[in-house]
């Protein structure tokens, strides 16, 4: 039994804690209902109960034992979460063959200005750093900023940095500018082969992390025994 | 299919195919493994219905796999080619259009096709040399789909011994049963025998 002291004491406890303060910690405790989509059984299941409940009684027999029963309802469960994962591997190849991507890229749209100022911004800096001029904390900030944009540019142009400096820097320059043509970047879904068994293979190779990933939670089946080894015949 | 099997397999979840894939095709499939398992039960339908979709998996990753090499073939095509054209002290960019060019043609030209096998045999090479080179650049996909095909074929071993150990634990409660049943019977027999005449008597 808890004495009233210490219920008090809790409840004092509990008018202390307010949740997460931060916003990184109000979004992650914002999920704490939830489970992984996979083991989820909310959503999934609830449309599958009555089949679940029927595939049990049959997998069980006439047995009206409750451990018995139970133990068919694991199977039951067990089959359709099979289903569920072998569902998703399936719509997950379909997606890759049709957009050939499963995340779009997000499409460049820098106004020019923007990229005028990120340019600057790091000449600049460069130019400190070269002239053994000290640094600021906000300038450092600055750069970082003009950093992301920059690799924005970098990545629509698909610039590596095998140029050589001098060459590259005249190259953003002129990228910046505007002065510089730049290729078309390329529809993920436009890479895909058209030929039907081609694009098949192609969206499971480009789907294969994914797909290893999903192969972990198809877990093997337990042995019969296990499985099924409580049931008895009437 | 008699009607008490498409019963049980209508309890069962669907099968989800792609939208390529023929429904036909897969039912023949697991028709065949019903044929050669032929299931008793619901639990023996779940293990065929599992086994059948894991071949099935297991055919669809195996396509992939050669079309994996198939369509690297080109690329290791104008690789080799590139390293064959090479002359000795030239560079790899003064060729490669040549490359290029001579690689998309032998997939269609005869005479590309000659050009490319008599290169080849300068340096005491086939055709089985663009192959390596294929299944060489895309070892790391193809290692992939190795491990998924591995996972697959194992679960798949494991299914088959699940519907042996099952059988065995069933058959062994089934005599069990059986032999309890005839130890019943013939006390049965044996009590009847000595109330009820014999039409002999």
């Amino acid at each position: 039994m808890v004495s009233e002291r210490r219920i008090a004491a809790n409840r004092r406890n509990a008018r202390k804690s307010t949740g997460p303060r931060s916003s990184i910690g109000k979004r992650r405790t914002s999920r704490n209902a939830y489970s992984h989509g996979l083991t989820a059984s909310a959503t999934p299941k609830a449309k599958y109960t009555k089949r679940i409940e029927k595939l049990a009684r049959k997998i069980a027999g006439n047995t009206t034992d409750v451990v018995i029963l139970e133990c068919a309802r694991d199977a039951a469960h067990a089959e359709f979460d099979l289903a569920q994962i072998r569902r998703v591997k399936i719509a997950l190849i379909e997606r890759m063959s049709a957009f050939g991507e499963l995340e779009a890229l997000e499409v460049l749209q820098l106004e020019a200005p923007e990229r005028i100022k990120a340019w600057r911004t790091v000449v600049n800096f460069v130019d400190r750093l070269m002239r053994g001029r000290p640094i600021t904390p906000e300038q450092e900030l600055g750069l970082i900023e003009a950093d992301a944009i920059l690799d924005r540019v970098r990545t629509l142009v698909g610039l590596d940095l095998v140029l050589g400096v001098h060459k590259y820097m005249k190259f953003m320059k002129s990228v910046i500018q505007g002065t510089a043509i730049l290729p078309e970047q390329a529809e993920a879904a436009a890479t895909m082969p058209s030929a039907q068994s081609e694009r098949l293979a192609e969206a499971v190779r480009r789907a294969l992390p994914e797909l290893l990933k999903l192969d972990m939670s198809d877990a093997p089946q337990p042995p019969a025994s296990d499985r099924f080894g409580p049931l008895e015949v009437e | 299919m008699s009607k008490q099997r498409r019963a049980q397999v209508a309890l069962l979840p669907i099968s989800p195919l792609l939208i390529t894939e023929s429904v036909d095709d897969f039912d023949r499939v697991r028709d065949a493994f019903d044929q050669e398992i032929r299931p008793r039960g619901i639990i023996d339908q779940m293990y065929v219905g599992d086994i059948a979709y894991l071949t099935w998996e297991i055919l669809r990753l195996r396509r992939c796999k050669a079309g994996v090499i198939n369509s690297a073939f080109r690329d290791a095509l104008e690789k080799l080619l590139a390293q064959l054209l090479r002359q000795p002290g030239g560079y790899a960019h003064q060729i490669k259009d040549q490359a290029d060019s001579l690689a998309r043609a032998w997939f269609s030209d005869r005479a590309a096709k000659k050009q490319v096998s008599e290169l080849l045999a300068v340096f005491k090479l086939d055709e089985s040399a663009i192959e390596a080179e294929a299944v060489r650049s895309s070892a790391a996909d193809l290692e992939q789909l190795d491990r998924l095909l591995a996972s697959l074929e194992s679960r798949r071993i494991k299914a088959l011994r699940c519907i042996a150990d099952y059988r065995g634990g069933f058959a062994r409660q089934l005599r069990e049963s059986s032999d309890r049943i005839i130890d019943g019977k013939v006390l049965a027999l044996d009590n009847a025998t000595s109330k009820k005449p014999s039409a002999a008597a």
